[in-house]
């Protein structure tokens, strides 16, 4: 696995690189800012790119900006933004356009060891990755009536786990179940959320942001 | 002629002295205005040295712990992972903070983006309607939000409510926000409450902020914000 590392602050990416090289990860490059980072991924064409979401100059969404400029032009290298923003907007607004070889992980998850290769892994292997705390955030909106409000609590936990980019085998783990109960609960899910026809990828994404987004 | 020389005099004195006024008055407004421009900015600063300094250095000491908790054996790492879980408690409420003091997602996505945040964080259905167009300075968007902040932080505090709702408009150079709940009513804006600290802020901005609330009939806060266009 190939990985550019792009952060602002030196430290921080240094001791990210370092965390990785141990774990035997191949860390070809690290950057400071966007402009470089773009160079780096066209040059390089990384498996994976590791984007601060504040960088140069004005701090505020350019890793944000850089991220989905990769996801267009480069579509062969993932991404996984790292934020110190607990907003489940700015990680919608970078996984909605095409929930795959994406990934919103909170800032301080890059110090864990194995969630920093678990979500790397998954995103190269064009998963779509969430932040737990962010889906967290978007699970605790009460709303008004809408269709998720059908939902059993294990179908609204299946399509959380679903949000963070897990396959059936991975629900199946997580929550102790067998393939066919998950399977039962993901088809009710799907009736209920009114998506029918259309390939199992796409129901999942399409089922993933009707419950993201309310 | 000596006493019609005299009420001359005293006319043209009132003039001077209430053209004195006139102008000590609208520069009083003016440094108002300014001190809350000043206080807005120092805000921005303070979160961008939160995000940047503090974080940056939690984040680089949990990284060093974690690279040496994956050297250890299993009984040192799962202390320093313990370490660990500490420094990230110290991140999120650093986080937390930061978001009070002068909120990301306002200063990135605006006005409407962030007060959906808000409803969307408040632990009952809130809904949020209206538009506000283009983005609007600084102190006119921190002071809408934070009345929009403060009176659904009244609602979910003090008024019972089972619902509430947000409503932003922009019209002839007024930026209005309403926050309206079906609580138990009866509200007031105290002496050294977090509405009357937003009174004086919007106060320097011209604007008004009015609150009604009779027993049993829910509460509205309503403020009005010159804007400019």
């Amino acid at each position: 696995m190939r990985i550019v590392i792009a952060d602002d602050a030196p430290l921080v990416r240094e001791g990210i690189a370092r965390l990785l090289i141990e774990n035997g990860v191949e860390v070809v490059d690290q950057l400071g800012d966007a402009d470089a980072l773009l160079a780096s991924v066209r040059d390089q064409s990384p498996d994976v790119a590791l984007v601060d979401i504040r960088m140069p100059p004005t701090h505020s969404d350019e890793g944000l900006r850089a991220a989905r400029e990769i996801r267009s032009r480069h579509p062969g290298t993932a991404v996984l933004v790292l934020s110190q923003h607990l907003e489940p907007d700015y990680a919608l607004q970078l996984v909605e356009e095409k929930p795959e070889r994406v990934g919103y992980l909170m800032k301080e998850r890059v110090a864990r060891v194995e969630q920093l290769l678990d979500a790397v892994e998954r995103v190269a292997a064009g998963e779509c990755v969430i932040d737990r705390a962010v889906v967290d955030e978007l699970l605790a909106r009460s709303r008004r009536v809408d269709p998720i409000e059908e939902l059993t609590t294990r179908e609204r936990e299946i399509l959380a786990l679903m949000a963070e980019g897990r396959s059936n085998q991975g629900i199946c783990r997580t929550l102790w179940l067998s393939p066919k109960t998950v399977e039962t609960h993901i088809r009710s899910a799907f009736a209920k959320l009114g998506i029918r026809e259309a390939r199992e990828d796409n129901r999942r994404v399409l089922a993933v942001l009707a419950y993201l987004r309310r | 002629v000596e006493s019609v020389r005299a009420t001359a005099g005293l006319v043209l004195d009132n003039e001077r002295l209430a053209a004195e006024v006139r102008s000590q008055l609208a520069e009083v407004r003016a440094s108002r205005g300014r001190i809350v421009a000043a206080a807005d900015a120092e805000r921005r600063r303070i979160e961008r040295n939160l995000h940047d300094g503090a974080q940056q250095r939690l984040v680089t000491l949990s990284l060093a712990l974690g690279l040496e908790a994956s050297r250890a054996d299993t009984a040192a790492a799962a202390a320093l992972s313990r370490a660990q879980d500490e420094v990230e408690h110290a991140i999120a409420e650093l986080r937390e903070l930061a978001r009070g003091i002068h909120p990301t997602l306002l200063r990135d996505e605006g006005l409407e983006a962030a007060v959906e945040a808000l409803a969307r964080r408040t632990p009952l259905p809130v809904t949020v309607r209206g538009t506000v167009g283009d983005r609007l300075p600084d102190p006119v968007e921190l002071g809408a939000y934070f009345v929009a902040a403060e009176a659904l932080t009244n609602v979910v505090k003090h008024a019972s409510a089972t619902e509430a709702s947000v409503l932003l408009e922009r019209k002839a150079g007024v930026l209005r926000v309403n926050v309206t709940d079906d609580g138990v009513g009866g509200a007031r804006i105290a002496a050294d409450s977090g509405l009357a600290g937003l009174r004086d802020r919007l106060e320097a901005l011209d604007a008004t902020l009015v609150i009604e609330s009779e027993p049993d009939e829910g509460t509205t806060v309503s403020a009005e914000i010159p804007c400019g266009s």
